[in-house]
């Protein structure tokens, strides 16, 4: 477990996160001001315990209640739900909101079983910032779900990672292949084919981010293109170039851009793009100043 | 039974429910990742351990949701934080009740399935601990107080049908049919719990 220093400031409702280690900088990477309180991590892959979950939350409560925002894992989600539980019968208020984004992993109307990547970095952003202008628990846990609802993600795999606890890839992919929809543990994709240019891929990544999202000409977008651990920055940005023309075709205000390491899968080759459909509130969180020695500062 | 005299039985049950450990393993592994045993025994110690720690004026819930929270921190599986979370919602639901009386027994087994069954996102026939908790709710709610033996044979019932039965929930749906003719490990725990009551305090009424 690892909290902010002097914890959550007063009169301000507290963010927890956590999850598996293995995708530095999420999860301990989102903790400082504007960002979450505290975070409860487990090993490799595997969710946190119910201990650290409820530590996290007790060290993160100022007295205005916790929100615990979380990618929709099982025994992530599980392990949280016990900690509300025990949390609340110390007479804390807890709420969880599951952050869900990744478009290749269910279909639109499952959209509530989808697991969550790297677009939750969009929500620590506003969350965090919604936290530190006082806002309630009830409007904090409205802003993330409010995020959530304009935030979609897909990735491409190119290689697998090597599991630290079993020594062998998470799978088995070839060198010429790649795979379109991959999650940040590996699980399987939509499709596996041959390796196409990089322009070609993100036309592929944003053809079903842009699909749901509802955006033209007019409205404004935020972009998170993300390495999943061994590409390397200059193929980030080749796919960043590519985004911005394609948002921009449309009539697309692109607000700004991210281009980095935010959401890794230990050395897994690949990335994936987040595209976060901003109004005016949620642009302002958005840009409110954000902290932590992981990230950058732009955040 | 007052609750603390139903935290030492608890205890003294998960003392001996720990001997399924080896077994557990080999039944999950055939069907799961092999995790259950170690999640199992580690967890009947903290059980065990935290019981016994208990202040002698704890309630009901008090034994509940001690026993709940030490059951999930044995080893942070899915099947340690659903079996917990039942047993701390359980702890909600007979936040009254001074005695593990028939109708608090009744009401904390109801409580701990339901919860399991929502947070889980299973159902009966999904070969889950669901197909002994349900069964054993039900003989509950038909007659009680019940014997621990006839809530035995009921478990033992239930075990027995999770042999039929294809996975549809947690790592165990990954391999599908080849499960088959494998009993449930997590039903196969609850059983062992209550034959462990049983060997611990002999004949009682539930």
């Amino acid at each position: 477990m690892l909290v902010r220093r002097g914890g959550t400031p007063a009169g301000q409702v507290g963010i927890v996160t956590g999850g598996g280690s293995g995708h530095l900088p999420l999860f301990l990477g989102y903790v400082g001001p504007g960002l979450a309180s505290a975070v409860a991590v487990g090993n490799v892959f595997s969710a946190q315990s119910s201990d650290a979950a409820l530590a996290a939350v007790r060290a993160a409560d100022s007295g205005c209640g916790v929100l615990v925002l979380i990618g929709n894992y099982t025994g992530d989600r599980l392990n949280f739900e016990l900690a509300a539980d025990l949390a609340e019968a110390e007479g804390r208020a807890v709420r969880i909101v599951r952050v869900a984004d990744d478009v290749a992993s269910a279909p639109p109307e499952r959209a509530g079983d989808r697991r969550g990547v790297a677009g939750i970095v969009f929500a620590y952003s506003c969350v965090g910032a919604a936290a530190a202008r006082g806002d309630s628990l009830e409007d904090v846990v409205a802003v993330a779900e409010r995020t959530i609802a304009a935030t979609r993600t897909m990735g491409v795999g190119l290689s697998a990672t090597v599991l630290p606890t079993t020594g062998r890839p998470s799978f088995e992919i070839g060198a010429d292949e790649m795979e379109i929809g991959i999650g940040i543990h590996g699980e399987p994709g939509r499709v596996r084919g041959p390796l196409r240019p990089a322009d070609d891929i993100a036309d592929d990544l944003l053809d079903s981010v842009l699909a749901e999202l509802g955006l033209g000409a007019g409205s404004r977008a935020a972009v998170l293109v993300n390495g999943l651990g061994a590409t390397s920055p200059e193929e980030l940005y080749v796919l960043a170039r590519r985004a911005h023309h394609r948002l921009s075709a449309l009539g697309v205000e692109v607000h700004r851009t991210l281009v980095g390491e935010f959401a890794t899968s230990m050395e897994m080759a690949g990335a994936s793009i987040s595209v976060l459909a901003l109004d005016d509130e949620l642009t302002a969180l958005f840009d409110a100043p954000a902290d932590s020695p992981l990230v950058p500062r732009s955040l | 039974m007052r609750a603390a005299a139903a935290a030492t039985w608890v205890a003294d049950a998960c003392d001996r429910l720990t001997d399924a450990k080896d077994e557990l393993t080999e039944l999950d592994a055939a069907a799961g990742d092999g995790d259950l045993g170690v999640t199992v025994a580690a967890g009947a110690t903290e059980v065990a351990a935290a019981l016994r720690a208990l202040r002698p004026d704890a309630g009901v819930a008090d034994v509940l949701r001690v026993a709940g929270a030490a059951f999930a921190r044995g080893n942070p599986s899915s099947f340690a934080a659903l079996v917990g979370g039942g047993l701390v919602a359980a702890a909600r639901a007979t936040a009254d009740a001074v005695a593990f009386d028939p109708a608090t027994v009744r009401a904390l087994v109801a409580t701990a399935a339901s919860t399991i069954a929502e947070r889980g996102g299973s159902a009966p026939g999904d070969r889950t601990v669901l197909d002994v908790l349900v069964p054993l709710g039900d003989a509950l709610a038909a007659s009680s107080p019940a014997p621990l033996a006839e809530l035995v044979a009921t478990a033992s019932a239930g075990v027995n049908a999770t042999t039929t039965m294809v996975p549809a929930r947690g790592r165990a749906a990954w391999v599908g049919e080849r499960g088959l003719g494998v009993p449930d490990g997590g039903a196969t725990a609850v059983l062992r719990f209550l034959q462990a009551l049983g060997s611990t305090r002999g004949e009682q009424a539930a």
